[in-house]
This record gives C-alpha cells, structure tokens and sequence, in this order.
C-alpha cells in the first residue's frame, strides 16, 4: 500500500535569498566568484586537472579534482583510480561535488571588519588588515595582562580541518603568550570518548572491512548513509549484507541506512538504548546464552564471582539486570514499556545476538549525545563481551566514528606545549564564561581552579560560538553581555550566527584557495591533499597569515612562524611524516597526486588484548574489560554507577515535562549539510530542504500536513521549520536537522529551524558531554 | 521508430540507493544547471504502516526511450535519437523553449531554464568515457550498458509502482528494486 | 498563472474561430443590408488571432526563433498546430479585410473556408493535448472543451455585442449557440472528472489522477464552482432575459457580462493547465 511522497523542495525562498544574499557591510552585487585565475596561468591553456580537498568536518575527506580552464574551474570530479574490490575508490558525496557551488556563493565575506552597535546585531564596519591585527593584538596583550593567558579560550571548530587550521595556528600562538584555557571532549562524542576507557582502557573500533565477516550487524543509532563515517563505509556495508549479514537497525527513524540496509528496524524511544541494551542482556542471561567463558577470561564485574575484592555483594552487572539489587527485574517486558518496543521484538534481537557469530554492534553518536550517554556506551560494550564478540574478526563493539589505530602517522601545525594546564569540558565554556572560577571539578573541570573567567574568545573556522552550542537564547545572552567576554575574534566564510557575535570579523580562504592537508576521522589509511586552485578573492586571508601579523606586533613573530610560510609548514610536516613512514611520497609527489593511500585491511579492534591477554591486558585498574568499574563505583553516585544502568533522562519520555512538552525532538545529522557548513548552499537546499520529521499520527493530531508550516518550542525557545509527514519516524518524536542557521525574526523566534533554540545547557553527569538529543518539544501549525 | 540496434540503457540497483544525492549534485555539476533545474533526479517513496515501514528510492535522468516522445513532439527537430546506440540527444542550439517536450515526457527528464530560455536534458555525458552519474554513485549502484543485457537481468525491471507505463515510450532503464516497488 | 500566454492564445483562436463561424452564419441568414450589424465583429478576428499567435510568443524561451516551431511539421503535432493556425490567421487576414472594405463579393464562400480552417486549427491545437503521456488530458474532454468555447463565445458576443433590432431570429440562433457551448463545456467537465476517476489506467497514473481529481473537488473546488457559473449560469441567463426580445441595446453591462463568461472560460482554461503541469512527473 505504497504512496507517492512527493519530495518536493520546500525552501521558504524568500528566507533561502535572505540568507544567500546576506553579505555584511559593504558589498557590492554581482561579482562572480570562484573566477580568478592563479596568478601566472596562462589564458588558453588548455585543461589542467588539480587535486583538491573538501576539508570540514567530515568522516569521509575525499579524493577531489578540479578541472581548471582560463584559470577558471569547470567542474569537479573524484577518484578515477581503479575501483575495485580491494581498494575501491574514494568517491566524493553530494557535497564534495557541489564544491563550485559553495565557491561561487556572493554572500561570501570580503573584507576585515569591526563591530559596530551591539554585539550580536550584525552590523560592521570596514577596516584594513593593518587596523584589524593591530587591534586584535592590542586587545590580546591587554586581556593576557589583566586576567591571564586562561581568560583566553580558543573555540572548539571544525570548520577547517586541514593541518593547518585557523585554531590550529591560534593555539600555537597562545603557548608562546603563557596559554590558553584548554578544553576536553568534543561535541562528537563526549561520552562515548570519556567513557570508554573507564571499560576497555581506551578506544577503538574494528575496521568496515571487517563487517563482511559478521553474520549479524547492529546498528544503534548509527547511520553512515547520512553522516558519513568513511567514505566507503556504505559501500562495505552493502558488501556485508550481500555476504549474508543480518542488519537490525536500532533508531527512532527509519533513517536511510535503515531503509537501504536493515533486515529489521527497531523504533526506540530517545534516551532509551540502554534500556533496551540491558533487557537483552537480561536475554541472554535467562536463556543460557552468555558466554561465560570470555566473561570469566577477559572482564570483571559481570556476575558476583568476578568483582574485585571489597565491594559488597550485589553490585555486578548481573544482579542489577535480574533485579538482585533495585528489586526490579530488567525483563524485556520492563523494556518494552520504556523504550517503546515490543518485548518479543527485543527477545529476538537478543537471542540472535546470542548465537549468530560473530556479530558487530556498531552504536553511533547520536545515543550516546543524550542524558546519560555513557550509560548506553558501557552497557553496550558489556553486551558485546556477554556475546564473545570484542576483539574477534567480524565480531566487535564500536562507536563508528574515529578511535581506529590505522591512521597514517602525519600531524599538522605544530602548536608547542599548554603552559596552562586547566581545562573544562568543551561543553561547558559558556558556564566558564558566567562562572569561570567558581567550577569545580564536580563541574568537569581538570587541573583547576580557573583562573578567571574567559574574557577572548578566538572562533576560528567554527559556528560553536552561537549555532552549534546548545540552548542558543542562553548563549546569546551571556555573549551580549560585554562585561563578561571583551572581545571576540572571529574568521569565516559568510556571516554565520556565530559571525554575528563578532567583535573583529575576518574572512576567510577557503580549501580551494589554499594547499592543505586533509585527514579522515576514522583512521582509515589514506590522507589526501588539497592544492591552491585559484586566489582567494577581494581580501580573503587564511588565518595563518594574520596570525602571523598579530604575533608580530606582540614580538613573538618569529618564535611563531619560524620564519615558515604555510606551504613552508606542510613540507615540514609532509617531511616528518616520511620519516616515520618510508613509503611516504614526497611533498611534490603528494600535490600532484592529491592522496596517500595504503590498502584496507581487516583491522580487529581489541585483537591483541582477546588473543594474549598476559601479554597485552587492557589497560584498565585490572587488566581486564571492567564491566564493572571500582573506580566509577567510589564516586558514590546514583548517577554513575559502578555498572551499566538504564537511567531515565532527564528531559526524556518519563519526565514530568512530557505532560507540557510531549514529543522528544532529536537532531540528527543531515546529508546535505557538515553540521552547519553547506547551509548557505543553494544547490544543497535543492536537494534537501531543511524540514522536521513528524509521524503521521502525531502531524493528524496538530492539524498539520506535509509541508505545512509549523513551530516546535519549549520553554527555553521557538522555532519555525516546514513539517515533513512521514511514516519513518516513530510516533512521539520529531526529529529537526541540526546545523541549520539560526535566523532569528524579531520576537526571537528561528526561521530556519535552529535546533538549538530547543536544546538544553545541562551535561551528562560522568562525562560533561553533550546531551543535545535530549530536548522536549511541543509543535504546533502556524 | 525502428530501435536502435545496441540501445544503450541504465541499470539502477535500488536496493543499494542510499538516496545521498551524490548523483544529482555529480551531474549538476558537470552540467553547470542551476537551482531548479535537476537534470537527474532521486525521489524516495515510502509506504507500511508503523512499525513496518519500507522506503526505497529512485534516481532518474532521462530514460533515451525506445519511442521517445520528445522526439516526436519536437516542433523544432531539437531532439534526435542516435542510430548506432539509441541515446536521445538534446541539442540546444535548435531549442526555441516552447517546453512541450516537458509536456510529453512521462518522465519529467526535460529541464526548462529560465534563464537560458531553453530545456536542457541528460545526455548520457556524450563526450565523456563515463557518464557521470555512474563514476560518481558512492554506493556504485548506477550502470550504463546495452539494454538488452541489462533487461536480462534476473530482478531487472520497469514495472515499477512510482513510474508510469513503460508502455507508453519504452523506457531503457531497468531498476532492481524491494518488492514492495514493484507495480 | 505561469501559462497565462497560452491561456489566451488559445481562447483567442477559439473566440475568432466562432465568430467567423458566427459571421458566416449571420451572413446567411440576415438581409445584406443588416450586414453592417455584424462588421465590427467580423473585423475583429484577424486582429484576435494575430494578438493571440503573439501572445503565444511570449511563452517562448526564445520567441526570435519561433520560427523554429514549423521544421518537425511531418512528425510534430505542435508544428502542425503551428501551421494550421498560420493558414487561419491568413485567411481571417482577407475576410477581416473583405469586411471591413464591405466587399461582398465570395465572402460567404471565404468565411465558410475561413470557418473550416478555424475549425481545423482548434482542433489541432486540442490534438497537442490529447497525447498518451497526460492521461489527465488524454480525453475527449479537451476538443470538447475547445470547440464548446469556440461555439459559446462565438455566440455570445455578437448576441450582447451588437444592437438588436430586428433579426431576432438570428439573435435567437446566437443564444442558442452560446446555450450549446455552455453544454458542451458542461459535458466536458463532467467529461474531465470522469477521466480523472478511471481505473484502467496503471496503479501509477490512476494514483495520480485520483490525487487531481482530490485536490479539484477540495482546495480548487472554488473555482472549479466559479467556472462552472461563469461559463454555463451567466450565459443561460442571457439567453433566459433576451430571448422574447425584440429590441436589445448594447450597453456596458452587456460588454461585463461577455467579459465575465471569457473570465470564466480563461479560469477553466487554468485549470486545465494546471491538470497537466502542475505537478512534477518524477
């Protein structure tokens, strides 16, 4: 009973122009980017083919070509190697391809310029590089003075990836300044890296090649059809389940890679994976289907016989599943109620994860960016080693993304030691600027107290400032207040609602408009190079260079650039990393290739540790997997518990809350966009509007249908986005891209649909990470 | 129209599309096609009821009928359909933009540009070793080759719910699709 | 309304060619010294024609090279179209021209030659639609719907656009053609309703007709209801109050309610349109 679902593009076109054409002080219409020709070609030259890379946040980082006439690029295309079985290509996704589009944008940003008016109103004046500098120096020796180097807060980012970024290069010139604050975590994944090592001594995952081994593969809320993992990470998964793999889809949506690749799709509530983790596991253990033999030999803290020595009875793993300790059994029934799926769905899961070997269960970023997201971390790791499958090929855990041991050893600017050694979780920076000094390390903070507040912000290549953080009418606030933060520096493309918040707004070349390296996330052995195609436009600087100009006026010029252009510098690194690797091509080899690459292997995370545990115990208090952590354990807190739970969120669908705000609303990763690169894109709205998830049921209840206007609020913002009815997200949830502009109308209200307008401030309490999944919502038509 | 001796066609494994768009940007590209204009074409189609719920999607350009309806309905001779290996070609020197072909066509492939004043079509990447669609789908799930092996295909076929008739001009595209997508 | 060029071109051709249908008769029937009566109008149709064939231009990407539009004449209905209309814009040059120059001489003969080529270029113009690839046109409906305007505007205006003295014979057979215009457009809406709920077309199109047929009847029912008013109430009222008549005066409401019916057959031409375009195949 199949219906057309026309995708029709539903771009509010007079939004989509507004924010395309909105350009900053000063511009003038009409001129064409992406035109000018490299100073020294030669018109009529005939068609120059130049590798490029595409150097944002992206798990792919793909093998890119620009096809260059009269100093002009044509067109893009991608890897033309051989594809073949062993070593397919490295193909470029939607967004690679529509390089020229980006490049070509007008709204792009011109010319160095300062605020004037308020903070956050957007409104600047021009100035030259020479004031601009001067400024940011003056300012920087003035706030080092006064509040000292850890005032000094260099904003997580990601807009650049290359190896020598903008805050790459902003950190290096901080350690020769006496620091900066550091930070920990990422937005990635802050539980997930925090916590894994508390279990298996630190982190990793097996390589795609492996999954063509597996028999059964779960995916828990990981889906590389839409964020890409690895370039080819699809395609081994297609291969995978051509050879025979059973694919379960664990995800409130019935994301792509659902809907191409899943055997079977589990529906859960948000929040709710640990839950299910822990009933399965309650599965297996009722059905005799554990294996004791690897328990025994390689984890502690599974059953009462393996916990360390001093803690009191009732405090395995075990006894918490069968209800020994809370008097609550953790039975599918006592699942199905909270996750939302059925109780014989989670038997079977359970049951064919206890006898298809070797499986591979795969959880993704996204379970683990929620309340309690170390929770569903651990009690996934301690699933897999109830199966036998960790360290075992075509067997294994993982988090998807990065950890991987393969990476071909190259590093990127070198950016010297941290003089200041207090740092806080990259989540909390805003606290740091309300409360700096008054963190304590039950707020995350490491090596602390601070010791001021942070006073400059340097947000480089990032729209953490104002998009990406969560609960963006809070963090506007703080930012407004100019008593607190004095000044922040910003470099970028376009006027994003980070640029906004300016104090000195710089822009920015970007990866065609200068030599870069790019590395993958996820270790997987290639890196490519990017080569300077034509000249940044009007007076575009790549952050080393005005760096530079600021270390001079501060006399550390030299100490800074060693006397290195930034070409000079990727020699340098290309060099040492010949060094560690022979095989290494040399730099001119490297820019005409355009990539490094050695052949995939089937890498086996763990393998050492499961084939010769004497003589390779994971690095943990007991050498063993710690399903059961003592030192977790004498942090004496409900909230983190010395083994796996299922915790209910905060926020979640068993909070009070849901009565005013019924729906969780998530905020997936979206295919057209890098988190909030590529949303000033034309081409890319084309393809993939921004637009909510609702269910059917739920848009019947509102009044609302397909592609109706609609807007999802809480109690900590609002925001307008158009509904897309569908059948492929789970009743109770609505699901809003993240990474759209947040464009606020004048009652503050987002037009684009910001997701986190919605999110909220509050951090896991292990980790301090992220929990920007966790939000309720209600939605209404408009 | 007498078919072409070896016409070319598509094969499109659907059961493989991740519906990444990679294809339509590729060719977008190539084709310097503006905003509104989408030479080749994903859709994705849905249907179930929750919790069994199946999406599948499809990617489209332009299907070089075997009895192509633009060529017919061409008033200006814009359209031609090679001898050797059945491509419909486009050329839009002879286009005056009346748009009926987008009129005809069952298909949509026919894009009308504003700004030129004329419609531009796939062309099969005529000139280039590869179609471009093909060297660019991450998933590899696009293939161009004589129809008549791809037709003969086990699981190929054109019987699809979400298409019209291929009845009505002989597409020469053959999709391996899930069950529930076909007609 | 994006096809607005066509929307006239074709109500245009369809207005001329009833009215030299309706000049022809009139020719016949009336005293050759009331012929006057019906001059106006009758020197109205070459310009008709040629306003429509250049507002059809405009809907051109490239109009300086409409001429392109004849080269496929052996294979394209569209060409055909094109040259039809040419030859009936000709010969509605010369019996404008008679007209006007009051010669009488082999007019009726010219108009009934200029009628048939009317005819045949209405109809070739409904051809372009009734293709296999738009089922939602690929109907009866469509010549029905062309030629019923023809005959409903080709009777209506001269009934309200000339001064009835005498002749009201003739004003009567104009009614009644305008009446029967009305009908047939009638039947062609049912026509095209029924089209949209056929089941033997495949699952696909009969999907995506019953969608059209859904939306019509819901959000376009206003001005399916609007048409529907327009093009058969307004004119059977006309019909109603002037029929006893013996004496009619033009007089601007008149003109209104010739202008109201074209609106009317101009919205039922939009939504034609719309059945077949609005919407993207894939």
């Amino acid at each position: 009973m199949s219906t057309n679902e026309h995708d029709r593009a539903l771009v509010d076109r007079r939004l989509f122009l507004k924010l395309s054409g909105a350009a900053g002080a000063g511009v003038a219409a009409g001129e064409i980017l992406g035109r000018w020709p490299l100073a020294g070609a030669a018109a009529g030259s005939g068609v120059r083919v130049v590798a490029v890379a595409c150097n944002h946040n992206c798990g792919g980082r793909c093998h890119l070509k620009a096809h260059i006439q009269d100093g002009v690029i044509t067109r893009i295309t991608t890897d033309d190697s051989p594809d073949t079985a062993g070593r397919p290509q490295l193909r470029a996704c939607l967004k690679g391809r529509a390089l020229r589009s980006r490049l070509r944008n007008p709204a792009r940003l011109r010319y160095p310029m300062k605020r004037v008016g308020q903070r956050g109103e957007g409104k600047f004046q021009r100035i030259s590089w020479d004031q601009a500098t001067e400024f940011i120096a003056a300012k920087l020796k003035r706030v080092v003075e006064q509040h000292g180097p850890s005032s000094v807060y260099i904003q997580y980012a990601t807009g650049d990836c290359g190896a020598i970024s903008g805050h790459a290069a902003a950190q290096r010139l901080m350690n020769l300044m006496g620091g900066y604050l550091a930070r920990y975590n990422s937005y990635s994944s802050a539980c997930l890296s925090y916590v894994a090592p508390f279990v298996t001594g630190y982190r990793d995952t097996n390589s795609y090649q492996t999954l063509a081994h597996s028999k059964l593969i779960i995916l828990n809320g990981f889906n590389p059809a839409e964020t890409i993992f690895e370039t080819n990470s699809n395609y081994y998964l297609a291969r995978a389940r051509e050879a025979g793999a059973r694919v379960v889809v664990i995800d409130p949506r019935l994301t792509e890679t659902a809907a191409t690749f899943a055997d079977e799709w589990l529906p859960l509530r948000p929040t709710t994976d640990a839950a299910l983790f822990v009933a399965m596991a309650h599965v297996l253990i009722s059905e005799k289907l554990c294996n004791r033999e690897f328990l025994d030999k390689y984890t502690i803290g599974f059953d009462e016989a393996h916990m360390p020595a001093g803690v009191p009875a009732g405090n395995s793993f075990e006894s918490y599943v069968l209800g020994r300790s809370d008097g609550v059994e953790k039975t599918p029934e006592w699942a199905a109620e909270i996750t939302g799926i059925e109780a014989h769905a989670i038997r079977n899961l359970a049951r064919a994860y206890g006898t298809l070997h070797p499986a591979q269960l795969l959880q993704g970023l996204g379970p683990q960016r929620h309340a309690h997201g170390e929770e569903s971390v651990r009690a996934g790791i301690a699933l897999a080693c109830m199966t036998g499958n960790l360290g075992v090929l075509g067997g294994g855990w993982g988090g998807g993304e990065g950890g991987r041991r393969l990476e071909i050893p190259i590093g990127g600017l070198p950016t010297g030691t941290n003089p200041v050694k207090t740092r806080i979780p990259v989540f909390l920076w805003t606290d740091a600027i309300v409360r700096g000094t008054e963190m304590t390390a039950g707020d995350g903070v490491e090596n602390g107290p601070l010791a001021s507040n942070i006073k400059f912000i340097f947000n480089l290549g990032s729209n953490t400032l104002v998009n990406q953080h969560a609960d963006v009418n809070r963090t506007v606030r703080i930012l407004r207040d100019e008593g607190l933060v004095e000044c922040i520096v910003v470099s970028d493309h376009f006027l994003t609602p980070s640029a906004r918040f300016a104090d000195i707004l710089l822009p920015a070349d970007n990866s065609l408009e200068r030599a870069d390296i790019g590395v993958p996330w996820s270790g997987e052995r290639y890196i490519v190079f990017g080569n300077k195609v034509v000249e940044p436009p009007f007076e575009c600087k790549h952050d080393y260079w005005w760096l530079s100009r600021v270390a001079e006026r501060l006399g550390i010029g030299e100490a800074f650039t060693q006397g290195k252009t930034e070409e000079q510098w990727l020699e340098q690194i290309v060099g040492d990393a010949r060094q560690r690797d022979p095989g290494f091509p040399s730099y001119e080899e490297l820019r005409e290739r355009g990539f490094y690459r050695q052949d995939p292997e089937e890498y086996v995370a763990f393998e050492k540790e499961i084939r010769d545990p004497a003589g390779h115990p994971f690095p943990t208090p007991s050498g063993k997997v710690e399903i059961f952590s003592r030192t977790l354990y004498q942090r004496n807190r409900a909230d983190i518990p010395g083994v796996p739970h299922y915790l209910a969120a905060w926020e979640g669908p068993q909070d009070e809350l849901s009565r005013r705000y019924p729906l969780q609303c998530i905020g997936p990763h979206y295919k057209r966009r890098t988190h909030s690169t590529w949303d000033e894109d034309a081409w890319m709205e084309e393809a993939d509007p921004q637009q909510m998830w609702i269910s059917p049921r739920d848009a019947a209840a509102r009044g609302i249908a397909n592609g109706d206007r609609v807007k999802a609020f809480n109690d900590r913002g609002a925001l307008l986005t158009r509904a897309r009815v569908t059948r492929r997200i789970r009743p109770g949830v609505v699901a809003i891209p993240q990474g759209a502009w947040y464009t606020p109308g004048k009652d503050g209200v987002c037009r684009r649909g910001c997701v986190n307008v919605l999110t909220s401030q509050q951090a896991t309490p292990l980790a301090h990470g992220n929990a920007q999944h966790t939000i309720l919502v209600e939605v209404k038509k408009v | 129209m007498a078919a072409a001796p070896a016409q070319i066609g598509f094969f499109v494994d659907a059961t493989r599309c991740i519906n990444c768009k990679t294809c339509e940007i590729a060719c977008k590209d190539f084709n310097d096609a503006p905003v509104g204009r989408r030479i080749r074409k994903v859709r994705s189609f849905e249907g179930g009821e929750f919790p069994a719920v199946f999406a599948y999607n499809l990617s489209m350009s332009c299907n070089h009928c075997e009895q192509p309806a633009c060529v017919e309905g061409c008033p200006a001779g814009a359209y031609s359909k090679r001898a050797a290996d059945g491509i419909v070609v486009h050329d839009p020197e002879k286009c005056i933009g009346c748009r009926y072909c987008t009129w005809l066509c069952p298909y949509g492939a026919p894009q009308y540009d504003a700004r030129e004043g004329r419609v531009r079509k796939c062309n099969l990447c005529a000139g280039e070793a590869t179609p471009v669609c093909v060297a660019a789908c991450p998933m590899r799930a696009i293939e161009v080759g004589p129809l008549a092996e791809i037709a003969a295909r086990p699981g190929s076929t054109i019987a699809l719910r979400d298409l019209p008739s291929p009845q009505l001009t002989g597409p020469s595209i053959r999709y391996r699709v899930r069950k529930e997508a076909r007609a | 309304m994006r096809e607005w060029p066509l929307i006239l071109f074709t109500l245009a051709t369809q207005l001329a060619c009833g009215l030299t249908l309706g000049a022809t008769v009139f020719e016949t029937k009336a005293r050759p010294s009331d012929a006057v009566l019906m001059r106006p109008l009758a020197m109205a149709i070459f310009p008709v024609v040629a306003i429509g064939i250049l507002l059809s231009m405009a809907h051109l990407g490239r109009p300086l090279m409409a001429w392109r539009a004849l080269v496929n004449l052996g294979q394209s209905r569209l060409s055909l179209e094109v040259i039809l209309t040419a030859v009936f814009a000709l010969l509605a040059l010369a019996y404008s021209g008679f007209w006007w120059m009051g010669r009488t001489e082999g007019r009726l003969a010219l108009g009934a030659a200029t009628g048939v080529a009317g005819i045949a270029a209405v109809v070739a113009g409904a051809a372009l639609y009734t293709v296999p690839t738009q089922p939602a046109w690929n109907s009866g409906w469509v010549p029905a719907s062309f030629l019923g305007t023809a005959v409903l505007l080709g009777g209506l205006a001269p009934a309200v656009l000339i001064s009835w003295r005498e002749n009201t014979g003739l004003l009567r057979i104009f009614l009644g053609a305008s009446v029967a215009g009305s009908l047939l457009l009638l039947i062609a809406a049912l026509w095209m309703m029924a089209n949209l709920s056929r089941r033997a077309y495949d699952p696909f199109t009969a999907a995506r007709l019953a969608g059209l047929l859904q939306l019509l009847t819901s959000r376009n029912s206003l001005w399916l209801g609007c048409y529907v008013v327009l093009v058969s109430v307004l004119p059977a009222a006309v019909a109603v109050r002037l029929w006893p008549e013996e004496r009619v005066e033009i007089t601007p409401f008149t003109g209104a309610l010739l202008a109201a019916v074209v609106l009317g057959t101009a919205i039922g031409r939009a939504m034609m349109y719309w059945l077949g375009t609005g919407y993207e195949p894939f």
